[in-house]
């Protein structure tokens, strides 16, 4: 049934922004929402999976159009090579993730929200204080390739196991990497839209053995979704790096304190 | 292996508030054609959904 929902449109819009803006936050905030407004895990994840594809690929033109990011194809920018390298690693994990969930394997599901929660609570943790330290302007860092890829493994790792977390690593790990914050959200968006496409794919897949999706919210996240990401590569792009390099760990820090709070009183 | 990421954003970054701000008339075509593959995409849900 085609509906646009006020409220829906509204969180989604919230959190597609913040997702834009500090590169992780929309599947991991937004799917334990709209759990608790009542929604069927088979309402919301493969609805966040369509959305976020279109919407990440409409983010990384926009970016690479207010000059956040080159994403360029021809020649092939490093921005881009790095987004399909993040993506093809995490492509890998989310396979194994929607077929190890729903045909029969089930992971200790606590631990491994723990160990999620703790790494990007202390990466975030750790970003705030490394701000602290290297106040000098990081203008011209060598990135570190060894850590770009070790992330992206840990990553691709977490999306395996169907915890989360594949945006707050990505993008805390590129940082560490010495990538620059404002591309670093960019290539995580081009990243993720990749990823959400093999999602979306198993999904259906999946659909062949009678698991049954649901795509009501679709209309509704994808609207909220799709305005945030017209305007915050904008917005992004008129805001000195230096704010966002706070606002990232922090919005991380929030991340792993919520999804905590999650473990222990639910 | 050397990296050349986030100039662009870098460069824009040095420019004044003013200049950041501008945007220029293709990217406000694009934005618009942006507006109707949005469109386009509702008018798909609802035949899909």
């Amino acid at each position: 049934m085609f509906q646009l929902i006020i409220l829906i449109i509204l969180i989604a819009f919230i959190f597609e922004f913040m997702d834009s803006a500090a590169g992780m936050g929309f599947g991991t905030g937004l799917t334990p929402l709209l759990l608790i407004l009542g929604y069927s895990p088979l309402q919301v994840v493969p609805t966040l999976l369509i959305s976020q594809a279109i919407t990440g690929f409409i983010k990384s033109y926009f970016s690479h159009e207010f000059e956040n990011v080159n994403f360029s194809l021809r020649p092939l920018s490093d921005s881009a090579k790095l987004a399909f390298i993040i993506g093809g690693i995490g492509c890998i994990g989310i396979f194994f993730s929607i077929m190890l969930t729903y045909m029969a394997l089930h992971l200790p599901k606590t631990f491994i929200q723990f160990y999620v929660a703790m790494l990007v609570l202390f990466m975030g943790v750790f970003s705030v204080f490394r701000n602290k330290m290297k106040q000098k302007q990081a203008d011209e860092i060598e990135i570190k390739s060894g850590l770009l890829f070790g992330f992206s493994a840990i990553a691709g790792f977490n999306k395996g196991i169907g915890a989360g977390g594949y945006g707050p690593v990505i993008t805390l790990g590129q940082i560490y990497s010495g990538v620059y914050e404002k591309s670093a959200t960019a290539i995580v968006s081009l990243a993720e839209a990749m990823v959400c496409i093999v999602g979306i794919v198993t999904f259906f897949f999946i659909t062949a053995f009678g698991v049954e999706i649901d795509l009501t919210l679709l209309p509704s996240i994808f609207t909220g979704g799709f305005i945030a990401a017209i305007i915050t590569p904008y917005l992004v792009r008129i805001t000195p790096n230096k704010i966002w390099r706070y606002v990232i760990p922090l919005y991380a820090v929030i991340i792993g304190i919520y999804l905590l709070y999650k473990i222990i009183f639910t | 292996m050397g990296w050349n990421i986030g100039s662009e954003a870098r460069e824009i970054d040095s420019k004044s508030l003013k200049e950041r701000l501008k945007i220029e008339k293709t990217t406000i075509k694009r934005i618009g054609f942006a507006v109707l593959f949005y469109f386009v995409t509702m008018v798909i849900f609802s035949i899909v959904i």
